[in-house]
């Protein structure tokens, strides 16, 4: 069974509990873990895009992007600290930041009468909880809410046009004939991607997805490859005597939905920093903008080179043309239904084709900005993981990073290869983004 | 957001009538080409401006001062949009037909007078020589098919403002003439990676492109891509290899496929690209405004793309593929010694005798210009077609027809194929790196994506 769709089940399960739960942090005045709007609201779309709608993690990490590119655009509009990414409207300095950064999330999120956002469907659900949100702000000096609401819904129009036509859920790739080194859908489900128009959306921040085009995989024939493959096969394999308990832990802690667990490290960062809305609204947006990025190029380049997963390249290997790997027909990469997780749905290896690795395309847009904001490699932090259900800590930022390229070894699911390029990919897009966008003003 | 539906095409089907009776009347003037009065003259211009002999990046200016000229004169009339030009008042009951005649007709004349005309070839000359008495009789033809009265002679007089407001404005842009002249241009000191004449040695082509006042642009260098790779990095060293291995006349890996794919992007550009946007305004059954509108956005930002291509060109100056794979390519043409440099790359082999499958163009390696107007085109229409399903069929060469035919056709269902496409054909011509057409095609796509926020927008 397609693991997403599974994902989709759960989510739409899961929404009415969450509806009372909100419905009561709401009530409950003030929120216990309230911080400002910035992650108020990133939490908020965090659960309209994951939970509710239920978006796997590449197609996700775009609808982040818009909506936290609209909540910049209004934080910035009253602070005029940085360049905007798409408007600056006139704004007045005491106009309401945590209005215009709610409205903003709110309206890419539902969009308005003449102008859909996201997810028209989840209007009952967050009105009454943008209203309520709204009734408990302060209207200090009168007047300033409403200027704060006005300025949200400016931004978040702007990047809702500026999406319109984007190539969102457009038709997939053609897909490659079958030959030895290119991607067959893998078992045990066979799935196909559910989100392959991805690599042909408008990028957010790159001029266009060609500048991030990668090496591409080693030929099969290579020492290289050789390698790559030798390592998959012994440390990947479900019943893998050399992997070690951590390194089983860690896979399946990466494999919780990316874009979700990233934004809740966001949101940890933020308070154990002390970030003000102003730098929450910039980090959020820097961030997600990068990942989008990152993703919509690591896509087009998935479709570029269609390289095959492990499960296929170690159960076919006899077809290759290497004499230094042996097939193993029946082969399985940690990432089977037969591997324990604490959440739905069940690891298998991803519908999609192997290179680049989309995790470490993403993560490595993230962790390279975050490195960017704060200046220093060296900040520490813990994340949460519902798919292990368990809490890694990291030192620094590439602790993470350099964990997951491991990782997605690790499951069985990437030749090494494909990790390390797609980290090139999201670095090449972080670079881009720290030389081009959101600089200081003056 | 697509507005090209709001249209109609009311004007087609008197006019098809009025040719009917016009082709009864007098057999020797059914010479205009197909289609309504933008689509003909556009048809017209790109004949003009490839048969004099133009190359390519100076060739889409020329059609861009005769776009923007035939663009304000409809919008003068019809409104809708910000026109390119100063606004134009139009009469009432104007008609757009004469407007656009007009418009085209005296910007074309105005650009083209024999001492404009190259001296050779022969035949290139001889054609450009004929321009105006051709023009003189299309336009001549045009007109009688429009009924005589005050619409008509209010729309000449549109046509006629439109025309001088554009060769106003644009007075001292940097063009010069004659066609396909060279010029001058900041050289660097000779060595590894400077540009080279190429076999068979013309002279540098048109580097004042590089220095002209863009279309709509700020500067040409406001997207100036970043420097090549070094010569000592592996970048350089997997490219080189690419386009030695790729990119051969003789011996080389390409498939046959691959092969005609190089030899298709052989095709004028102007020629490529106006046949696009007339068979686009058919297949859409675009009205007079529209297509204006769409030859107005291709071949102005057309043009800025390539302005700022071969101002990044001539501003790097870096060497062509022939060059550095085979250093006995070269020949006194003051910017080297003969043989010329090695790249000083022991991972690099050069190959005595080495030649690209197709005539490397004559001007600097990097960036592309192919690239940088097909991606900026591809964004054209994405835009306008408000999906980046564009769905076009390209018109390109065959091998198998005469020389400079568009007998070839691909079709591209994405903006993004079109893009992956360009960039591979280069490498497989064997005159560019893939590098290059990347840094064209990013460049192509910026610039396109200014111009269509700073201009041709629709007004309330």
């Amino acid at each position: 069974m397609n693991p997403l769709t599974h994902f989709k089940i759960f989510a739409k399960i899961s929404i009415l509990p969450l509806l009372i739960v909100l419905a009561l942090v709401a009530l409950a005045s003030p929120p216990v873990a309230r911080a400002d709007a910035v992650t108020d609201w990133n939490a908020i779309a965090s659960t309209a895009i994951v939970t509710n709608a239920g978006q796997p993690p590449h197609p996700s990490l775009l609808s982040f992007a818009m909506v936290q590119g609209a909540v910049y655009d209004a934080v910035n509009a009253i602070d005029r600290g940085h360049q905007p990414y798409l408007v600056q409207p006139d704004a007045n300095q005491t106009d309401s930041m945590e209005a215009a950064a709610s409205t903003a999330a709110f309206r890419v999120l539902v969009g308005f009468d003449d102008l859909p956002g996201l997810f028209p469907a989840q209007l009952p659900t967050w009105r009454p909880v943008y209203d309520a949100y709204l009734a408990n702000l302060p209207d200090d000096p009168p007047g300033s809410r409403a200027a704060g609401v006005a300025i949200g819904e400016t931004t978040s129009r702007a990047m809702l046009e500026a999406r319109l036509n984007d190539g969102r859920f457009g038709p997939p790739p053609d897909l490659y004939p079958p030959a030895p080194g290119i991607w067959r859908r893998t078992p045990p489900n066979f799935g196909l991607d559910p989100a392959a128009w991805v690599g042909n959306v408008l990028p957010f921040i790159v001029p266009s997805a060609e500048m991030l085009r990668t090496d591409g995989p080693n030929p099969l024939t290579s020492a290289a490859y050789t390698e790559d493959f030798n390592e998959v096969k012994e440390v990947g394999a479900l019943y893998s005597t050399t992997r070690t308990p951590d390194q089983t832990e860690a896979a399946i802690f990466w494999q919780d939905h990316g874009s979700a667990v990233w934004n809740r490290v966001f949101r940890t960062l933020a308070a154990s920093q002390n970030l003000d809305i102003v730098e929450n609204a910039r980090l959020f947006a820097m961030e997600n903008l990068a990942a989008a990025d990152a993703t919509i190029g690591c896509w087009n380049d998935k479709y570029y080179w269609q390289f095959w997963r492990p499960i296929t390249a170690i159960r076919e290997a006899d077809t290759d043309g290497n004499p230094d790997t042996q097939a193993d027909p029946t082969w399985l990469p940690l990432f089977d239904p037969a591997t324990p997780v604490c959440n739905p749905p069940l690891l298998v290896t991803p519908p999609f084709p192997d290179h680049p690795a989309g995790h470490t395309s993403g993560s490595g847009a993230i962790v390279y900005t975050l490195q960017n904001f704060f200046g220093t490699d060296r900040v520490g932090f813990s994340a949460f993981s519902n798919k292990s259900c368990t809490t890694r800590s990291f030192d620094r930022f590439s602790d993470a990073l350099k964990e997951i390229i491991d990782a997605r070894v690790w499951g069985g699911i990437h030749f090494r290869t494909a990790d390390m390029q797609g980290a090139v990919l999201g670095k090449k897009v972080a670079h881009y983004l720290e030389k081009h966008y959101f600089q200081p003003v003056q | 957001m697509n507005s090209l539906i709001q249209f109609k095409k009311v004007l087609i089907l008197p006019l098809l009538i009025a040719s009917a009776l016009v082709a009864l009347a007098s057999p020797a003037a059914a010479t205009l080409p197909p289609g309504n009065a933008v689509q003909q003259w556009n048809k017209i211009a790109e004949d003009t401006v490839v048969g004099s002999g133009t190359f390519q990046p100076e060739g889409v200016v020329y059609m861009a001062y005769v776009s923007a000229a035939v663009y304000d004169a409809v919008v003068a009339i019809e409104g809708g949009f910000e026109p390119y030009g100063p606004s134009i008042t139009a009469p009432p009951g104007a008609s757009v037909d004469a407007a656009v005649v007009e418009s085209a007709y005296r910007t074309l004349w105005a650009y083209f007078p024999p001492e404009s005309c190259p001296a050779s070839p022969p035949n290139v000359r001889e054609f450009c020589l004929g321009v105006r008495p051709r023009l003189d009789a299309f336009y001549a033809e045009a007109l009688a098919l429009i009924p005589d009265g005050p619409p008509k002679e209010d729309g000449r007089a549109v046509g006629l403002a439109a025309a001088n407001s554009i060769i106003a404005l644009r007075s001292g842009d940097g063009r010069m003439t004659p066609i396909n002249v060279s010029s001058s241009f900041p050289t660097l000191p000779p060595g590894p990676g400077v540009w080279r004449l190429t076999p068979p040695f013309a002279a540098p082509q048109t580097p004042w492109v590089g220095f002209m006042r863009p279309f709509i642009l700020q500067s040409l260098d406001q997207y100036l891509p970043d420097p090549p790779p070094s010569l000592q990095s592996l970048e350089w060293v997997e490219a080189f290899n690419e386009t030695k291995a790729y990119g051969a006349l003789n011996g080389s890996a390409r498939t046959a496929e691959q092969t005609f794919i190089a030899r298709f992007w052989s095709a004028h550009v102007v020629r490529q690209y106006n046949l696009v946007v007339r068979e686009v305004a058919d297949a859409h059954g675009l009205g007079l405004l529209e297509i204006a509108r769409l030859a107005a956005m291709i071949n102005l930002i057309g043009a800025d793309s390539l302005m700022a291509t071969f101002n990044a060109k001539y501003h790097y100056l870096f060497w062509r593929p022939v060059t550095v794979i085979d250093p006995t390519a070269v020949t006194n043409d003051g910017f080297g010694p003969v043989p010329g440099y090695d790249d000083g790359n022991p991972a690099t082999i050069e190959q005595m005798g080495w030649r690209p499958l197709m005539t490397t163009p004559n001007h600097p390696e990097y960036p592309s210009a192919h690239g940088s107007i097909t991606s900026a085109v591809a964004e054209v229409f994405r835009t306008v077609l408000g999906t980046n399903q564009i769905n076009l069929d390209i018109h390109g060469f065959d091998p198998a027809g005469p020389p400079g035919n568009l007998n070839a056709v691909r079709h591209f269902d994405m903006a993004n194929d079109l893009r992956r496409e360009i960039i591979d054909a280069r490498v497989w011509a064997g005159f560019h790196y893939r590098f290059s057409d990347v840094a064209g095609v990013v460049l192509g796509r910026q610039v396109a994506n200014f111009d269509l926020r700073h201009a041709f927008q629709p007004v309330q």
